[in-house]
Order: structure tokens, then sequence, then C-alpha cells
């Protein structure tokens, strides 16, 4: 698609009542003064504004607005006169028969001159996504993390010069923009009367993009010698939503995606963990980079003075891919890996899966097994209304000894994590001494990790941790027990099938 | 069939990457050595030859189009200067599997001693004996030989030659590696695959042809018997037979060798009857063992090692054996195949059904006895139970078997039987506590025999005779089989009862 | 050929204006890759990092990063800045559609050459680990070679680089496409090697396995890295003979060595030990009949608490088995004691009950048997409850000498279904 597709025309009525597509005078063209981009990347929505100046002469005016070949919501298509509301009125819109990518304003105007307009509609088609990359130093104590954001335009429609601006969160949307972009004609009805006007945010608006033009101007009388900063991307929460505005303007071409860097941290401070859970196996240890999405910190704890491009806890952390990568003392990369991460709010912790790690690895055994204290017991149930049937369980105590052969084949100390599973209920017998329910005669599992020099946390009434803090070249033998203590198990035995009535 | 298939040497004088290159020398082998091995199809060349190198990177391109070489195997080490002449590293160019290149950095010009050393397959030898018994079947003659075939597409010529005796473990078949097709180059190898193929048959065809003219031509030794000295060595787990002085190895030609001749060698004919293989008959085999030959005092005698037994495990290989009249006619007794034989321990050669050692086995008595039927009670559903009966029972088999002995020589005979329950056994050692029990099982009562009994398992029983010429042996026993629970159900009268 | 193309793009005007795609700025260098290194970490990924100058502008400079015949990940690709004169910072990143290319608008404070690192992920190069150990004569140690073998399937022609292949690091001077290069990574003297003689009725019933087994960890003068999975192939070092002016090294065999972590143990297969004969047979309980099953009680309590005793679900099951056992193994001529494994794999819960050796002595009807003590050569190991190891010092043994080992393992509380309750009456 090479040729612009939005197109506005001004058409100059010669007769107010003439009928709609009688002979019409083609007035100005008049050209994109400013546009803004609000990308949000939850949903397939951006909403465009665009500022256009229109040059209208007294009477009704008729501008056509057509947007073939683009993926504009035409139900979304909101049109506002930003000055001398007082003169100039829009009368109606309306959309032509059979078409579905064009529409027109008709104005009533009191004077001559230019108005500054503002169009607004919803766009699918451009996205943007966020991704990081991180290093770490060969100690793995310190990352650089450098965020980006990546603007995709799919929407058939080149907005240069754009303002862009980059939602986090989730919307709500009813309708796929995409759907009622494609939706034939006749279109849905035009929606209510476009909000209450704000002067105020519109003149501001105005401003910045003249003084963006000025800017522009005057870099371009440099020659664009000038040398540039890294672009400065603002972070400003809004309701739910985190609004990223990116610095001066760019190019939002089709079909060729943009990488702009929205922060660059140096010296994050950096914990790799290596984490082993019967979630997902508990065969391997995997590898997790964390780190906090606070300000820094300089050596004495206060917050360092960093600009919030160099900083964390400025604003969330949208969620994206993410590379790791370990660089050498001499400036080598190795490549760590690649995982992608949810949203971080500010201050909460960053985990990132960097992989399988197999410098650390796990040998368990079972060691041992044995079966004691079979007990047979009787009991009844009761058959129908009239007869009780006795019948045995057994109870009896299944124990397990485990062994768990840990080595560490790291250069350095790794702190390690081990998550266990255990089928029943479990009473734990950790590093807070012998619980009081330890000889209890009740079904579950009793594991005995006392033996184990570490704190012993209970996760939940399945899962028991244990953590263990290892040097290079480190090797551990770990061993623990768990009796599962039966109760009431069946098939029946003894089942006489006596029946005796209900007494 | 002619083949461009000597490994190639070339030696280039590398400028640079990929620039012109001086092809410099290109030398020959000083010294080959083969080492075969007969549990797999593999063989260890080792070759020497000597390079002309000049300062700087030295680049040799060694390449083996047609052969059978294994690519991953070859291996380049450098036997002199080695202070001054470093291997880089070893180059396979893209699209082919049948050369390389070794990039050598020298800081010295002049020559140097290399020893290039690969796998091959299609070099295989076999161990194969003709044993001569003198009449009465007390000495033996044994004759080992030793036959090289090669198929490998390659001359060896004036190479030493070494056969390895013992099972090597081998994750992935020379052959195979051989033939795989270089990673990018699989184009070209369709085209040559076929050629190959072709030649592949035609190897198994020539081996195929090998062996049946090995088993007619029996004894009359056509080929060139020649008598080598042949050394033999230990090493870990096998033995390594070295053939003195160089050997030609030429493609396509088998050749054979003398291992070892020993005269004398003391031997029994034992005869031996099982179940496990029908028991109908007797097979006859030879016993002798692989130790060191006694002379009359019970003194080793003092023998070279070519002419002793003992000195080394014997391979496995094909066994003829023969019997030699007093009037020196010979009479074919049976070829078999023999496993490897450690020294020391005892060869067991199957001879073949024996014919003159007759067994009749009859039997005769059987009875049951001890009838019992007892009451069992099944639940069918949550209404009723089925009463039904099962029986306990004795049934007793006696067994007679008469064993004929027409060898015209004392002779030893080894009888296994099979019950079919596990075995409760009365024999040379008393009756055992068990034998009155009331549990299931086969109770065999074999201590009328006259004979060592022996429980070789759950289910097997040996006894031993030692028999006179034309002298008849009756042997009795009884095996009572203990059944306790035999369905079908007796008595079910199909009546239900309600539970309770 | 060069197939990936950098290129600085000078930008004359550029700031915030927009330049048509095909109107891009005159090609002003083309600087060469310095240095090259390629990083391979087998089966995920391969890291390459090339070192250039750029020359580049005061002010806003495009860099132009194209490529053929490579599978780049786009995705990955990695600016750095090595060394410049003054602050160069990457404004953004431009992927044109439907081209192996991105360009970066870089700016520079001044005027000059700026060595930058571009490292990026690529696929189709693997390295595969292969080793070779040179075994002593005595085989008391040997001597272990680690190869790396490397294939350049990425459709590039490296120069000059480095490949780093997991273990080992080496500087080739060329790297074409489709190559492969062997290169000696790493080398351990002196590695003990425990020598095994393994038979295992699940893996052969009738032969006995010669294994080594060594143990990756600075002791055995190895730990230095968990070991890749290779082929091992082993050559021992012969005695000296005369008419060879090198020694000789024979194979010993090959197996595949697993991946071995750091302290780990690799047990190689290396061939069959013939000379040592191991035959199992399964016997019945010495008890006779009544000793396959041990029958169990435990109390039962009934309703109104009154205690009786009653048979549960479990039962006690004995297995007895015999091991014939030879050992024909000479060194010069001697015959010699070997360390004997015998590996039973059970499960559950288990004991081992009884064991008994016997001494074997005589043929046929001359046969004496004596039951002797084996506490000092035989010692059974629990691997785990789904492994036992019984190790024998087995002594030599003749024709007519030879020992039977008795093992009875009593494998405990396994369920059973119950029997029919006789009708008592």
């Amino acid at each position: 698609m090479k040729a612009r597709s939005i197109a506005l025309i001004v058409l100059l009525f010669a007769n107010s009542t003439m009928s709609l597509f009688g002979a019409v005078d083609l007035v100005t063209l008049p050209r994109r003064e400013g546009t803004q981009l609000t990308i949000y990347n939850s949903e397939d929505i951006t909403m465009v504004r665009e500022h256009r100046l229109l040059t209208v002469k007294p009477g009704i005016n008729r501008i056509q607005f057509s947007w073939a070949n683009t993926l504009i919501d035409p139900t979304s298509i909101d049109f506002r006169i930003l000055d001398h509301v007082d003169k100039v009125d829009l009368l109606d819109t309306t959309f032509p028969s059979g078409r579905n990518d064009a529409l027109q304003w008709n104005i009533r105007s009191g004077m001559a001159g230019k108005i500054p307009v503002e169009i607004r509609y919803f766009t699918s088609g451009i996205t943007w996504k966020a991704d990081y990359v991180g290093i770490a130093n060969q100690g793995e104590d310190k990352m650089g993390l450098t965020g980006y954001v990546r603007v995709l335009n799919n929407s058939g429609e080149l907005y240069d010069n754009a303002e862009v601006r980059l939602v986090v969160g989730n919307i709500n949307l009813v309708e796929k923009i995409a759907d009622l972009a494609s939706r034939p004609p006749p279109g849905v009805p035009y929606p209510a009367a476009p909000p209450a006007a704000k002067p105020a945010m519109r003149r501001a608006f105005l401003e910045k993009a003249e003084s963006y033009s000025r800017a522009r101007e005057s870099r371009m009388l440099n020659g664009g010698m000038k040398q540039d900063k890294a672009k400065d991307v603002r972070k400003q929460g809004l309701s739910e939503y985190f609004l990223f505005t990116i610095e001066g303007r760019e190019d939002i071409k089709n079909k060729e995606p943009k990488r702009l860097v929205s922060m660059k941290i140096t010296d994050v401070p950096l914990a790799p963990i290596y984490k082993l859970t019967d979630r997902d196996g508990g065969q391997f240890f995997t590898k997790y980079y964390r780190f906090k999405n606070k300000k820094l910190l300089d050596d004495a704890g206060a917050e360092k003075k960093l600009s919030a491009m160099e900083n964390l806890g400025e604003s969330p952390l949208p969620d994206g891919m993410v590379r790791l990568f370990s660089e050498y003392d001499n400036q080598d990369l190795a490549y760590v890996g690649g995982t992608a991460t949810k949203y971080v709010p500010i201050g909460d912790r960053v985990e990132v899966n960097v992989g399988r790690d197999s410098d650390i690895t796990m040998m368990r055994r079972l060691k041992d097994q044995r079966i004691e204290n079979v007990v047979s017991r009787q009991y009844k149930r009761r058959i129908d209304d009239h007869w009780v049937m006795y019948y045995d369980h057994i109870d009896y105590d299944e124990t397990f000894v485990y062994e768990e052969e840990i080595v560490s084949g790291k250069a350095v100390d790794a702190k390690l994590e081990v998550e266990r599973r255990f089928a029943k209920d479990v009473t734990l017998w950790g590093s807070e001494g012998k619980p009081r329910g330890w000889d209890a005669d009740i079904a579950g599992a009793y594991v005995d990790m006392h033996e184990i020099e570490s704190r012993i946390e209970k996760v939940d009434q399945n899962h028991v941790k244990y953590f263990l803090d290892t040097r290079p070249g480190q090797r551990w033998v770990l061993t623990y027990t768990v009796t599962y203590k039966h109760r009431n198990v069946g098939p029946e035995l003894n089942q006489e099938k006596r029946r005796e009535p209900l007494r | 069939m002619k083949y461009a298939s000597t490994p190639l040497l070339l030696l280039m004088l590398a400028t640079a990457a990929f620039a012109s290159v001086d092809l410099v020398t290109l030398p020959t082998r000083e010294g080959t050595q083969l080492t075969i091995y007969n549990s797999e199809d593999i063989t260890m060349v080792r070759e020497h030859r000597l390079l002309t190198v000049k300062p700087g990177i030295n680049r040799i391109q060694f390449s083996w189009a047609n052969t059978l070489i294994d690519p991953t195997s070859i291996d380049f080490r450098i036997l002199d200067h080695v202070d001054q002449v470093d291997l880089l590293d070893t180059t396979f160019p893209s699209g082919r599997n049948d050369a390389l290149q070794w990039n050598i950095r020298s800081g010295m010009a002049g020559k140097i001693p290399v020893e290039i050393r690969y796998f091959t397959s299609g070099i295989t030898w076999k161990a194969d004996y003709v044993g001569m018994a003198n009449s009465d079947e007390t000495e033996m003659g044994l004759t080992g030989y030793v036959r090289v075939y090669n198929n490998s597409g390659e001359l060896y010529d004036n190479a030493q030659v070494r056969l390895v005796v013992g099972t090597i473990n081998l994750v992935e078949k020379i052959a195979d590696l051989a033939r795989r097709p270089a990673p990018t180059g699989e184009i070209l190898q369709k085209f040559r695959k076929g050629k190959k193929q072709a030649l592949y048959a035609e190897m198994d065809m020539l081996v195929a042809d090998e062996g049946a003219a090995l088993f007619e031509c029996a004894a009359d030794d056509d080929l060139d018997d020649r008598r080598k000295q042949v050394k033999k060595q230990g090493l870990s787990e096998y033995f390594i037979f070295t053939i003195a002085g160089r050997e030609d190895i030429k493609h396509q030609e088998p050749k054979r060798l003398v291992s070892m001749d020993v005269a004398d060698v003391p031997l029994t004919a034992i005869y031996k009857l099982t179940d496990r293989d029908g028991g109908q008959r007797f097979t006859k085999y030879y016993r002798f063992k692989n130790k060191k030959l006694l002379d009359k005092r019970g003194k080793e005698q003092d023998l070279p090692d070519m002419e002793n037994l003992g000195v080394s495990p014997l391979p496995d290989g094909m066994v003829r054996l023969f019997s030699e009249y007093a009037n020196r006619d010979l009479a074919y007794v049976g070829g078999t195949s023999t496993k490897y034989v450690p020294i020391g321990d005892r060869v067991e050669v199957s001879v073949g059904a024996d014919t003159d050692i007759t067994m009749i086995r009859r039997v005769k008595d059987q009875g049951i006895s001890n009838v019992i039927a007892r009451q069992y009670k099944r639940r069918l559903d949550d209404e009723w139970v089925l009463y039904y009966d099962l029986l306990d029972y004795d049934e007793t088999f006696v067994y007679e078997e008469e064993i004929v002995s027409g060898k015209p020589m004392d002779v030893e005979a080894e009888i296994e039987r099979r019950f079919n329950a596990n075995v409760i056994l009365w024999g040379s050692e008393g009756k055992p506590k068990d034998w009155n029990s009331n549990e299931a099982g086969a109770y065999v009562d074999l201590h009328e025999v006259e004979s060592r009994i022996e429980k070789v398992d759950q289910n097997h029983v040996k006894y031993f005779l030692d028999m006179k010429p034309g002298r008849k042996w009756t042997v009795t026993y009884k095996v009572t089989y203990k059944r306790r629970k035999v369905g079908p159900e007796l008595n079910t009268a199909k009546h239900r009862e309600s539970l309770r | 050929m060069k197939r990936i193309v950098i290129t600085g793009l000078v930008g004359a005007l550029v700031g915030m204006l927009s330049i048509p795609a095909q109107a891009r700025i005159k090609l002003t260098t083309l600087p060469e890759r310095e240095t090259v290194r390629v990083d391979i970490k087998n089966g995920r990924f391969t890291l390459v990092e090339e070192e250039r100058t750029v020359n580049l502008q005061q002010g806003r400079n495009q860099v132009d990063f194209s490529w053929a015949n490579i599978g780049i990940d786009k995705d990955s690709i990695v600016f750095r800045v090595i060394k410049a004169d003054g602050d160069v910072n990457v404004l953004n990143t431009n992927y044109p559609n439907n081209e192996n290319a991105l360009y970066w608008t870089v700016s520079a404070a001044n005027a000059g050459p700026a060595v930058i690192r571009i490292s990026y992920l690529i696929g189709n190069m693997s390295a595969s680990a292969s080793y070779q150990g040179i075994v002593e004569n005595d085989e008391k140690s040997l001597l272990l070679q680690t190869y790396m073998t490397v294939q350049n399937t990425s459709g590039e022609d490296f120069g000059k680089c480095t490949v780093q292949p997991g273990v080992g690091k080496t500087t080739v001077r060329y790297f074409k496409n489709g190559e492969r290069k062997r290169m000696l990574a790493s080398k351990f003297t002196a590695v003990p090697i425990e020598k095994r003689f393994v038979f295992d009725p699940t893996v052969d019933q009738k032969r006995t396995r010669m294994y080594y087994r060594l143990l990756n960890d600075k002791e055995n003068n190895m730990g230095e890295f968990p070991l890749p999975r290779g082929k091992v192939r082993l050559f021992i070092k012969e005695p000296k003979s005369d008419d060879d002016s090198v020694r000789s090294q024979a194979f010993l065999g090959e197996d595949w060595g697993a991946y071995t972590p750091l302290f780990a143990k690799l047990d190689l297969y290396v061939g069959v030990a013939q000379d040592v004969k191991v035959e199992r047979f399964t016997m019945q309980p010495k008890g006779g009949p009544r000793k396959v099953v041990d029958e169990l009680t435990c109390p039962r309590i009934l309703m109104n608490g009154e205690r009786t005793v009653t048979h549960p679900r479990f039962r006690h099951q004995r297995t007895r088995f015999r091991y014939r056992l030879q050992n024909f193994k000479t060194a010069n001529g001697e015959p010699i004691p070997v360390p004997l494994t015998i590996q039973e794999h059970v499960d559950g819960e288990w004991i081992i009950e009884n064991v008994e050796m016997k001494e074997i002595l005589g043929e046929r009807n001359d046969v004496t048997e004596k039951v002797i003590p084996h506490d000092k050569m035989f010692l059974a190991k629990r691997i785990d409850v789904n492994n036992v190891e019984f190790e024998i010092d087995l002594p030599p043994t003749t024709i007519k000498k030879k020992y039977d080992l008795f093992v009875t393992i009593l494998r405990k509380h396994r369920r059973h279904n119950v029997e029919p309750i006789v009708y008592k009456d």
C-alpha cells in the first residue's frame, strides 16, 4: 500500500440545499498538523488523534473523510472543533450509501479562515510489545537491564511524525476493532455525541504540537549534527493503567517494526537462585534471576538520584520477552536464556526463569522402605433400613527412606531451593523440632526432615521446601524419611457377610 | 574388482587458507600393523609414515575413497619432535566423508615420523580346529588355525598381523560409520550408494562361499597351512595373537595360518542325556582341558607355546573331529562350533548324537491316592454365596530307565531329568525333612539310584553313571506330584445361599 | 564471500524528519569483522560475537546489518559499543519489511572510529563430544582426552575465529560452511580406574562384563566440568615389544559415556570378561515349599474392643538364587582372584535374609560340598530399593574346585488376593 489512504477533503457547498452528492468545490486538503498514537498492548486497539487545520468559508462546508484499505473502526470516528466553537458548528455526520470507508461532516461556519480540528478514531493493527535484554556480570550479582518497546504497524497506514504513547494494562473491549473495521456497510449508527470538550487539554495539545514543530525546524537548521541522548520515556500512572509516552516524534511505518529503548539501567542488584520442585517433575534445577522493581540504592542505602529512564521502581514492567546474557570480564558474552516475564508492579520482585541448569545435579534415591504396625479393625456399615454388616479394614504405616545427593558444579556460591511433594497431608518434623502430633494415630504423611541442616518450610498441605547454600564443588547427601500412616484401608477383610438387624 | 582405494596422504603447505597449495610430498607407508578382532567387524590399522614438513602451517590431506574406514576413528599422532610440531585441528571438508585435513604447525623443516591410526571394517578372522582322536578316545592331536579374510577394499602389504581373542563392546558398527554420509553431502552420497551396496552384497556372498568351502574341504588341507610362530599375549580381558613376520593381506584373498599344533592331548568322552533337548538320546562330548600338558609323572611338559595348551584361551570357532583307527584310517566323527575356552577351563565339544548307548524309559506304574475334597465358598454377588469343592490328591509315577552301553570301553554318562513342579528330592543325601509335607510339589525319590544325585535347580535333577562295556543298567525312581486345590470345581451344586 | 554484511550509513540530515526507506543515504563504510567468537551450547543455541570498527560521524548514523543464508534470531541481536571516543547511543532499531536486515540509528558525540560488538544467536551449529582413553598396561589408570567435533551447517563461512564448543576453546584459521572440525578440548592424566567384573542377569544371562569405573572428581584427577555425553574409545598400552619402535596400543572397546556430573561415576562397559563365569539358578528356599511365603498375622480389634488375631493382605515372599562361580583369570600365567559384582533388581521392601557360600570340590559322583565362611569375601550393597549388588572377591577356580553362592531374598509385605475362606463346620 503505497498511497496514503486516509484522505480528508473539504467541499464547499455553493448552495446549502443542494443534494448531498451534487457538484461540489474542492477547497483544501489539509495535512496533519500533529498525530498522537496511544497503543494498547493487551488488546488490538490504538487510539489515533489527528490535528488538522481546516480552511472554512462562511456557510455550509462539507468535509469528506475516507480511509480505504485501513483497519479503522468507522463507529469510532469522532470530529471535534477545537477553536471558534461559537462560530463553527458540526451539523451532522453522513455515511454515504454503499461505502464503509468514507464519511462526510457538514459544518456550518460563521467565518472564513482556519480552524483547528481534532479527528479521533480507533484503529487496529498497531501493537507494541516490551522486551528486555539483561546482561549480568561474571559474578552474577549485578545486571545491566535494557528495556525496549517494539511498535509494530500492520494497520495499512503510515503515521509519520507521531507522538507515541503506550498503555500498560488490560482494558475491556466488547467488540474487536479489527472486526468493526472490516464490517460491511451499512455501518452501525454513529455513536452519541462526543464527550464534553476539554479546552485546556486541547490547548496544551496544540501548544505541544507547535513546540515540537518549532524544535524540529530548529534542528533541521542545525543539520541534525546535534548529539542525541537516548530518547526519554515519560511514565505516568493512569487509573489501573500506566501510560508510557515516548519523547519526540517517530515515524510509524506500515510493516516496519521499530524498537525503542524504554529504560536503560546499570548495576541492578541481582541474585541467582536455583529451584527444584516436584511440581514440574523434580528432576532438574531451574535457574532464576531475581531482582526488584524498586528504586536503586547507593552504597549507603540511600536512593540514587537517577533519571526515570535509568531507574527501576518508576513504573511497572510490562510483560515481555527477556533475554539474558552474562558478560565475562573480557566483555565476552554468554547467552544464558530467554523467557517470558509477567507484568511486574512497582516494588515487586521479578523472578526470571533462565532455564534448566545442568551444573547443579540432584540424584534422589529411594534407599529403603518398610511396612509396620499392621492392625486390622472391625467396622460395621449400615446396608439398608434393617441391617448392618461387619467387615475389617487395616491400618498400617509405610515408611520410605530417601537420599538426595546434590552436587554444585558452579564456580560460585549458589542458593538452592528444593520443594518436595508428598501424597498425603504432611505432618512435618523439621527445623522447629518434633511436632506435637508426631505420634498421632491419624492418617497422613509424617515427614521427618529434622536431620537436614536447613530451615524446613511447609508450603501447603502437601509441599515441603528446604534451602541450601552451596559452595563451589560442594556435595550434599541428605537423608529424610516419610511415613505414610494408612488408616482404614480396604478392600475389606473378614467380610463375614453376616447381616445383623439394626438395634 | 579394482579400487582406487589406497588412503592417500597429501601434504600441502598452505600459504593462505584457501589459496593455491603446494603439494610437497606423498609419503609412503613405512610400516603397517593390523589388529583384527573376531567378535565384531573391526580392525585397527596403524600406519607409520615420514612426513616432510616446512616451518609454518602444513596442511595434510588424507583421503580414503571406496574403503570401509570409520572417519570418526582416524587419529593422528606425531611420534617425534613433539615439542616443535603441533596438530592444530582436524577438519572434515564439506560434503565429503572420505577425506580430511590435518593442520599442523611446525617449528622446523625436515622429516617427522607420524602414526595414523583408524578402524576399518571388512577384515575379519576366525579360528577353526581339527582334532584327531586315537582309536580308544584317550588322546587327541589338536591343530588350531586362524583364517584372515579381507573384504575391506584395501590391500595391506607387508603388514604385521595381530588377532584379538575376546569380545569387545562396540556401540556402533564400524561398517555403518564408514557408510554414514557426510552431514551435508546427501546428493553425492545417493549417487555412490548403489555402487557400495553392490560391493557389500558381493562381500557377503564371498564370506558365505568361504564358509561353505570350509565345511566341505574338511581336513584335506589344500590351503596354505604355513607354519609361522604365533605369539600369544594376554591384555586386559583379551588375548592378542601376533603372527611373526610380515604378511600381505590382499583384498578377497583369505589366508589361513596354523596357530597351534598340539599332540597327545588327554581326552575323555562323556555321554549326556537331558530333558532340555528331548531326553531321548545321548549326545557324545569330547572333554579336554585347556591346561599345560603333563608328562607321565604329572609334571608340566617343556613344550613351545605353539605345541602346548593352557598358554592362551581357545578362541571360539568350528571344530572338526576325526577318529583315527589303529591302521591310521580316519573316520569323521563330527563337526561343531565351540565357545571360547579360558585357560584352565575344560572344553566340551559336542560330537553329535550317539546311538551306541541307548536309553529306554518306561512308566512302570502310576497311581492316585489321598484324594480329599474340600469345600470352599465364594461370594457371587451382594446376596449370595456359592459353595464348591476343590480336590487334593497325590499322583505317583514310577519310572524305569534302562541304559545299555554298546561301547567297547568304560564310559561316563550323565542323565538330567525335568519335573513339572518344584522338586523335593530324596537323593544321595537322605530323606529330606519335608518329605511328608502337605504342600504341592514334585516329591522325587531317587534314593535307590546308586549315584550321587544333584539338584540343578527347582525343576532339574541329575544323576551320573560309570558304565562298563555291554552292561545293562536299570534305574528305578518315583515321583509323587502332590496336587492341591485342583479344579474344575466339583459339587458346584449351583444352589445359591443367601449371605448370612 | 562474506554473507553477513554490515554497513555504516551516516545520516547527513535525519533529525526527527521522516526519511523514506528507499532514500537511504549512501553507504560509507563496510567494516571487516575483526574478531569472531562462536560459542556453541549444544542442542540449544549458538552465540556468535563479532567485533568491528565503524567510522562514525558526529550526530546521527545509520548502521545497517544484513545477512543471507544464515538463520539469525533477529530478536536476539545485541549491539554493544566496546570502545569509542565519547558517548555513542543507539536511538532505535528498525526492521525493514521482508528483509534479513535491520538498521540501527546511532548517535555519536564525536566523529571517529568506534569498536562495536554485535552478538546474536544462530541455528544449525552443533558440537559433540567423544573421548579417547589410553589405559596403562596395568589397567590402574588412564589418560582421558576429550575431543569436540564441531559441525558448521550455519550457512556462514567463518574466517579465523575462536570456537567454544562447551568444553575447551580453540582458535581455528578458517571454518567454512559444511565443515566439521575435531579438536582436543581437554586432557586428564593418570585418572584412576576401578576395574569391575559385573554379572547382571537382566542384561546378559550368560556372560560377565568388564567395566571401568571412573570418578569425576578432583581426587581422581578429573572434576573440572561435568563430562558431556559421548562415545568413549579405550586403547591399552601394550608391553613394549622388540620390533616396534613405538609402543603399540590395542583397542579395548568402546561405550557411550553418559553425561557425568561432578562427583558422579562413569561406568564404561569395555568388553566381555570371558574368563569369569557366572551361572544363575532359581532354587527352592532352604526350608522347602512351605518357606516360599511367610504368612503374617496382625492384631484384630473388634467392634467391642476385644483383641484377636487375623491375616492381613500382606505376606513375605522368599526367593533363593544359586550362583555357580568360576574364575579362570590369569596374570602372567598365574591364576588371580577377581572382584566380581552380581547385580540383582528387586523392588519394594526386602532384606537379604541369608547368604551361604559353598566350595564344591570334585566332579560327578565324587563331589564334596563345604560351607565356607563368606564374611571376608562377600558384601551385599543396597544401592536403592530397586538395586542390590553382591560384591565377591572371587578366588581362582579350577575344573575341580568351584564356588556356589546361595542368596535368599525375602521380599516383604507383598499384597495377595485373599484365599477362599475354608468353611468350618
